[in-house]
């Protein structure tokens, strides 16, 4: 196909084994979290944050290192939907912008460090919920 | 769009994996395909239809819908 150009279905993402990577690291920031709890009573507080901060932040790589890489066939269904997907994703990316500050307004609270977190979070949770359950249906 | 890609593959007698490892798709795309849920692209479409030694039209066709 020599009219054809070779990047037509490209959209960046990581390899394969990066959905491994991407779990090893999720599942080791939810244990690294939740043996926080018991292990670090006699830390300072603001120690204990840092690491808490730090686990979250890995949790969300892990995250999107997982919903981001190639599946084990890569085909061209699977790009539609995952197009599809980021289309919905963006919708909800967009609602939610809109939406916030109002709700901002109305508690009179500014969002803080892990309200932003957990925004990032729930933005790929939202993206790998559409796409497996778009595969899932195909 | 509807297409007798199940048809062609049982003349061949080839299974879904087969045909999708000929092609290198997943099995999946081809249940898809076969299951009216997915239209493939044209590259694809000649792909299958280069499988089966055929042309595109003959296993693809249009409904009054479409």
């Amino acid at each position: 196909m020599k009219n054809t150009p070779k990047n037509q279905f490209w959209l960046g993402l990581l390899p394969n084994y990066f959905k491994k990577v991407g779990l090893v690291i999720s599942i080791a920031a939810i244990i690294a979290q939740i043996s926080l709890v018991y292990i670090s009573q006699n830390e300072p507080h603001s120690l204990k944050e840092i690491i808490k901060t730090i686990c979250s932040s890995l949790f969300t790589v892990g995250l999107f290192f997982f919903a981001f890489s190639k599946e084990k066939v890569e085909d061209e269904m699977n790009y539609f939907i995952r197009m599809r997907s980021m289309a919905l994703t963006l919708l909800f990316v967009i609602i939610t912008g809109i939406l916030s500050p109002i709700l901002y307004l109305v508690f009179n609270e500014a969002p803080t460090i892990r309200e932003t977190q957990g925004f990032a979070t729930t933005v790929i949770l939202q993206y790998m919920a559409t796409f497996y359950i778009q595969k899932m249906m195909k | 769009m509807k297409n007798s890609l199940k048809v062609e593959r049982a003349k061949l007698n080839i299974t879904q994996q087969e045909l999708a490892d000929k092609i290198n798709v997943s099995r999946q795309t081809i249940n898809s395909i076969e299951a009216d849920r997915y239209v493939p692209s044209t590259i694809l479409a000649i792909k299958i239809s280069n499988v089966f030694n055929t042309t595109v039209n003959s296993i693809f066709y249009l409904e009054a819908e479409d």
